[in-house]
């Protein structure tokens, strides 16, 4: 894989937490409309991985390399249903996500606004526009904040646990969402716990425990059995047998 | 004589028109500042400053040299330091400006009692006095409030994005460590400012009430900042006012009239979502 065909190249990157190492030795490159799920147990380093994918985290050693025009639209962890006061409505809290786009004093213009109501229609919430953040449901700010990633139209989503609160019908809405997108173009990482759901959507999984252990097809994941205590906690095995009888 | 009439001779002073330009002044940066304090939990940060700035208040006032011109420079200092502080030392926020303000407000005192006694009225510079508002006063407050808004305006969107969720804000390309820096350095010209109308033990409650009452209402962010500059300015000179007819400490009656207005709303409030 060369470097102009990739969207990021990871090159041994080791990311400390002062002594503590998060992520040990991780090389990987990601390619133009790959869907990948990047998954692992709890305190595996995947989170850290990519906060240092998109610069929130300095790397101790090694290389990330992405291109200086690269797009990044990011949904973080879902931390803030707890900020019911806070006084934003959706319209306010999507239009953030243009901001990268903008040059100082960055005002939104009609244009942005446009921009907001497209990204809001395609995901089905127009009516929440107005609405006040901190007043929706958890399955509703989900998707507001996949709108704010979107907004920019960014060539890279990199999405931290986005299903972690929503149920089950709403994480199939959410990963039909996502296979939309995926078939649009857009390159997308998950991280997730959900590979039970993921599996059926993804085009490559990437399994860390502070290293990269696996980085190949959902298919060949289920098979691997070096990474059985893996699928023992989450049931994979299960959700895709499921998933083939039901077909 | 009416109240109209009663109003007009008190604005008929000097130092009241002097006191409602300061007024003015520190309640349109202290709510402008208030919104992104309050959201992000740095509420207490104004009143560790507060104290910060009764020991500035002291240095000048041993070196005899103008207390705001001392207080400014020192309590943006210690804003900043403060901030950063919190962010890399194994310190948590409260911690450092609980020491901050202890260490600060036994600086002041200690000041005061091997000098003393100071020839001005310390009280006036801890609850703030409209009789003691100087002319100086009113073009530092004026310079430093003006800095202040127009900050602001011209980084709002910056600031709420960053107030809402900094992770994502750095990935969208906020500079949030500098922003945090201009925030910090806002909170020491905002408490700087009211040290003459509201006073140094007083001005952290009008950074945080105006902004409370206002989250009451809450519709957006911009919505409540522009409510939270309402309430205010409006408390600011009404307390002035009372200040003046009823002969109490201005910062006492304008925090008075802020506590009293945001519990009226809070209750209406709660009967009205029953």
């Amino acid at each position: 894989m060369t470097k102009q065909t990739s969207v990021i190249n990871v090159n041994n990157v080791t990311v400390k937490y002062q002594s503590f190492m998060a992520v040990k030795e991780v090389s990987f490159s990601i390619k133009p409309g790959d869907f990948v799920a990047l998954i692992g147990a709890n305190g595996s380093g995947k989170t850290t991985l990519v906060k240092a994918l998109m610069g929130l985290l300095s790397v101790s050693n090694g290389k990330i390399q992405k291109s200086e025009s690269l797009t990044i639209g990011y949904l973080p962890q879902h931390t803030h249903s707890a900020e019911r006061n806070f006084p934003a409505t959706v319209e306010e809290v999507v239009g953030m996500g243009l901001l990268g786009k903008k040059q100082f004093p960055k005002r939104l213009n009609r244009d942005d606004m446009a921009e907001i109501g497209r990204v809001l229609d395609y995901l089905d919430i127009c009516d929440l526009r107005k609405k006040r953040i901190g007043a929706l449901s958890g399955g509703q700010q989900q998707r507001v904040f996949l709108a704010r990633a979107l907004v920019s139209d960014p060539q890279l989503l990199i999405l931290d646990e986005p299903t972690s609160a929503l149920d089950e019908s709403m994480r199939e809405q959410f990963f039909a969402i996502m296979k939309r997108l995926n078939a649009k173009g857009v390159t997308i990482i998950l991280v997730t716990h959900d590979i039970a759901t993921a599996g059926e959507y993804v085009s490559r999984v990437m399994y860390m425990d502070q290293s990269l252990i696996f980085d190949d097809t959902f298919d060949a994941f289920c098979e691997n059995q070096q990474l059985s205590p893996f699928v023992h906690t989450h049931p994979l095995k299960h959700g895709k047998d499921e998933r083939r009888d039901a077909s | 004589m009416s109240w109209f009439e009663l109003l007009i001779e008190a604005f008929s002073y000097g130092f009241m028109q002097r006191a409602f330009i300061v007024g003015i002044a520190v309640a349109v940066s202290s709510s402008m500042i208030g919104a992104f304090l309050v959201l992000k939990k740095y509420s207490m940060v104004g009143h560790g400053l507060s104290h910060v700035a009764f020991a500035a208040i002291a240095i000048g006032l041993v070196l005899n040299q103008s207390p705001l011109l001392v207080t400014a420079p020192v309590v943006v200092l210690v804003s900043i330091f403060i901030l950063h502080i919190n962010e890399r030392a194994k310190i948590h926020g409260d911690a450092a400006i609980g020491l901050t303000a202890a260490f600060s407000m036994a600086l002041g005192t200690t000041l005061a009692s091997i000098s003393g006694g100071f020839n001005v009225d310390l009280f006036s510079y801890l609850f703030g006095s409209i009789l003691t508002i100087q002319r100086i006063d009113v073009i530092l407050s004026v310079i430093l409030s003006i800095i202040v808004v127009i900050v602001v305006v011209l980084y709002y969107n910056d600031f709420v994005s960053m107030t809402y969720d900094e992770s994502f804000s750095r990935v969208t390309g906020v500079k949030t460590r500098r922003l945090n820096t201009v925030l910090a350095i806002l909170t020491g010209l905002t408490v700087v400012v009211g040290i003459r109308a509201i006073g140094t033990v007083l001005i952290s409650a009008l950074i945080i009430f105006p902004t409370i009452t206002a989250l009451q209402f809450s519709r957006g962010f911009k919505a409540t900042i522009m409510l939270a500059v309402i309430v205010s300015v409006v408390t600011v000179i009404s307390g002035l006012i009372g200040s003046f007819f009823l002969d109490l400490p201005s910062g006492s009656a304008i925090v008075l009239l802020n506590g009293i207005i945001f519990m009226v709303v809070f209750i209406v409030n709660v009967i009205i979502r029953r």
